[in-house]
């Protein structure tokens, strides 16, 4: 039906056919009216009009012509067929409006619709025009020309010698990046800086993850690294042999049917009133589209629409340019095993570590990917195979009881369209113990018996204990989602931190093994002498890897912790943390530490070069001993003296056992 | 067969028939002058084309035509339904006029520019909408939009003129 509505196309027929029915409507006018008549009533309102005209129609050529070379450097978004349903296709979610406007509305406001966005001034929430960032010898003048968002580069005399148009956007909420288009096809090479958000903050974009600092910064494009979870349906399309890019996507952003699989038969079907109104009165089988949050949906197939993306895999070179040329197999509603190798660490943790590389191979076969101690794996999942990055939920829950054994699933506590807070998307009541208690009700009389915490503390909230944050992503810890309970054992073997040292900041791993056999009969391991005289997570800062030093310095500022271990010692471990080697955990050190309401307003430029750093921790570790003149209680397990001062001499001895293994905990 | 001579019951009959079918003339039909018989026509005919378009909009609603109903048509729908909703409204206003002219005494002069007025603005007014709908720029409605303003301005005089004899 479409089809047969035109369009006026031609921009000659947009302006023409106005003009004759202005004509038509005005010509009676013109037979008996006086001069002064035509003149007031016909002559004015036509300059008028035409005068209007002239400036629109400019100003509407002018920006069709922006909107058609930025779509024409920017990923072609089209109707893709999945190659596992050739008979089906995606539509992209502004067909899907037309029916379920709700959805549309909550999937329209979260975090996952503006992913991936072309860059506009509604996109774009840096401060941009005549911003100039500091590139080597050169710098870079950016620019907004209206809608535009430009990139100046500057040589050494500031003379422009180059100048690029930025394409595209990813992120929305902690950190945005920008892309600019390659000349050769459709492209995206990464813009250098990032946008820190709630900083409202340029930064280089490798100090937004936690990486190596010897690293050279990453040169990864869209269109094969970020293209397959931060659009739907992605097929790169790069010829390596011609060295262009045809890069396709059914949308930009995680849009409907990145969860609900390809729409059209759904549409085509559901287009007839007639079988909408079927379907409304009882017959909801006939070409329904996949709803992971159905009751009837295996709770398993549901996690698994999540999983595609929030989860850590490995691909084979097969496996690579199959997908290069394809796109994804894996559709919402399948079984996401046999497609898509997702990395299950635990699975293999026993397996003999391949020596020989016929062992290798064996072990790849087996597996789909290299083994636990090998390449990223070894950085990215704790030695018992928990995962250690955030976006990848679904590796913890494939090692969760309530997963394996229940009927738990990513929509058991979130909620892609009835969530109450837009940052997790929980469901209603789901940030409280409701979400445990939907299943463990027998726990809701007994809740303090079972936690030995009072009933409404930080240490009886479910998710404190057994959902601890002890993944890293975003400058942030995130809460694991491979739910277990805190275990001194578990730390010594793995290193990672217990939930309960990581609120009772204070207390050493002897404190925790005493509780934890007092109250639920662990066995109470052999620990050395650090672990029983010094604070476990002050501990962890001082020697532990990059990733257990940024855990250790978010919950020296997370408030709970704070109130469970006292919030008035934690500054000159924090401000030692603020000249730590790698970039997040100097960031991660100095937001904890303006926890602290003396040093909230601490300056401190975690980006800037080492002798500037040191010069803004020294005038805050002033800060601090000026304070400690009034004389502090002994506190040898936090390494401060009589008169609160830090205990180099200690700190130091624990700093030269630091675990300095190169490490990247890249989300 | 002509000739044979009816019955009571048949002379009833077609008398009754033919007082169906035949036209009834309007009261005052004589007196109407061509400005009413015009406004009248023309009022009719555009209520008639724009329920029609009315029609046509909800069987896009119905069937969930893309042209019209998808996110990135937003401004076209909105052009539309204006188009459609001012067209329907101003066919009405002709109609009064027509009526109105009936009853209140215009001179010829008024009535003549009064009549341009409205005829132009149920024209431009609709016509800019639906134009401006039919060619969108993103956001923004096509160039037909700029009607609009002629339109409204000419709206404005024709409602002035009648307004100002009718108070009279």
């Amino acid at each position: 039906m479409s089809g047969a509505l035109l369009t006026i196309d031609s921009p000659g027929l947009e302006l023409l056919i106005p003009a004759g029915l202005l004509l038509a409507a005005v010509l009676p006018f013109l037979r008996q009216a006086t001069r002064l008549q035509i003149v007031g009533l016909v002559v004015l309102p036509l300059a008028l009009t035409a005068g209007l005209g002239f400036v629109k129609y400019t100003m509407d050529s002018r920006n069709d012509a922006s909107r058609a070379a930025l779509l024409a450097s920017t990923p072609t978004q089209t109707r893709l067929r999945p190659v596992t349903a050739p008979n089906n296709a995606y539509t992209s979610s502004q067909t899907c409006r037309a029916c379920h406007p709700s959805e549309y509305k909550s999937w329209h406001n979260s975090y996952h619709s503006t992913m991936t966005q072309l860059a506009n001034s509604e996109a774009i929430l840096a401060k941009w025009h005549g911003t100039r960032l500091p590139l080597g010898q050169e710098a870079l003048q950016l620019e907004q020309k209206r809608d535009e968002f430009w990139v100046n580069t500057l040589g050494t005399d500031g003379i422009k010698t180059d100048s690029q148009r930025v394409t595209m956007t990813t992120g929305s909420h902690h950190l945005q990046v920008y892309w600019t288009a390659d000349a050769n096809g459709n492209l995206q090479h990464p813009f250098p800086f990032g946008w820190l958000i709630g900083d409202q903050k340029w930064v280089p974009v490798q100090d937004t993850f936690l990486r190596d600092p010897h690293l050279t910064a990453p040169d990864a494009k869209w269109n094969n690294v970020c293209i397959k979870c931060h659009a739907v349906a992605g097929r790169p399309g790069i010829d390596a042999r011609t060295r262009t890019v045809n890069t396709e996507t059914a949308e930009l952003g995680i849009s409907c049917e990145a969860c609900h699989g390809p729409a059209k038969a759904h549409i085509a079907h559901y287009q007839n009133p007639v079988n909408r109104y079927t379907s409304h009165l009882g017959d909801k089988a006939v070409n329904a589209i996949l709803n992971p949050g159905s009751e009837t949906l295996d709770h398993r197939l549901s996690a698994q629409a999540c999983g595609q993306c929030h989860s850590y895999q490995s691909q084979s070179q097969a496996q690579k340019i199959d997908w290069n040329k394809n796109g994804p197999r894996f559709l919402p509603g399948q079984n996401l095993k046999p497609r898509v190798a997702v990395v299950h660490a635990s699975n293999f943790i026993a397996d003999k570590n391949p020596g020989t590389p016929a062992e290798l191979k064996a072990f790849v076969a087996t597996h789909k990917h290299l083994p636990l101690g090998r390449g990223d794996l070894l950085d990215r999942f704790w030695p018992d195979g928990m995962v250690r990055v955030t976006g990848r939920e679904y590796n913890g829950l494939l090692d969760t009881p309530c997963f394996q054994r229940g009927k738990m699933s990513c929509l058991s506590c979130h909620s892609m369209h009835g969530y109450h807070d837009k940052n997790d998307q929980l469901a209603p009541r789901m940030e409280t113990n409701n979400a445990c208690l939907q299943c463990h009700d027998d726990l809701r009389e007994n809740l303090t018996a079972h936690t030995h915490h009072a009933a409404n503390s930080a240490g009886s909230h479910c998710y404190n204990c057994h959902m601890p944050h002890t993944t890293y992503g975003l400058l942030n810890s995130i809460r694991s989602h491979q739910i277990d309970s805190p275990s001194v054992e578990t730390q010594l073997k793995t290193g990672r931190p217990n939930a309960c040292n990581l609120c009772h900041l204070d207390r050493t791993l002897e404190w925790t093994s005493q509780r934890l056999a007092k109250w639920y009969g662990h066995r109470q391991p052999p620990l050395d002498n650090d672990d029983k005289t010094i604070s476990s997570t002050l501990k962890l800062l001082l020697k532990g890897d990059a990733g257990q030093r940024a855990i250790a310095a978010w919950h020296m500022g997370w408030k709970p912790a704070r109130n469970a271990g006292g919030g008035d010692w934690q500054a000159p471990w924090l401000l030692r943390a603020m000249d730590d080697p790698y970039a997040a955990v100097r960031y991660i050190a100095h937001k904890a530490l303006m926890a602290d309401l003396e040093f909230a307003d601490t300056p401190f430029d975690y980006t800037a070069s080492s002798d500037k750093r040191t010069g803004q921790v020294v005038n805050a570790l002033g800060q601090w001993r000026e304070r400690q003149e009034h004389g502090q209680a002994v506190r040898p397990e936090l390494l401060l003296d009589a008169t609160g001062q830090p205990l180099d001499n200690a700190a130091d001895k624990l700093a030269r056992q630091r675990d300095n293994r190169p490490m990247t905990l890249q989300e | 067969m002509s000739n044979q001579k009816l019955t009571r019951r048949e002379r009833s009959e077609q008398a009754a028939q033919q007082a169906r079918t035949a036209p009834v003339p309007p009261a005052s039909n004589n007196s109407a002058t061509p400005e009413e018989r015009r406004h009248f026509k023309f009022g009719w005919w555009s209520l008639f084309v724009f329920v029609c378009l009315g029609i046509t909009l909800e069987m896009m609603l119905a069937f969930r035509v893309g042209w019209y109903m998808d996110v990135d048509n937003d401004t076209r729908r909105l052009m539309l339904r204006l188009g459609h909703a001012h067209g329907t409204l101003l066919s009405l206003v002709n109609i009064a006029f027509a009526t109105t002219l009936t009853r209140v005494t215009l001179s010829a002069t008024n009535r003549l520019w009064a009549s341009r007025f409205l005829t132009a603005a149920t024209l431009l007014i609709p016509g800019g909408f639906i134009l401006g709908g039919l060619q969108i720029h993103n956001a923004d409605p096509g160039l037909g939009i700029i009607l609009l303003p002629a339109g409204a301005v000419l709206l404005l005089f024709g409602l002035y003129n009648t307004a100002r004899h009718t108070s009279r």
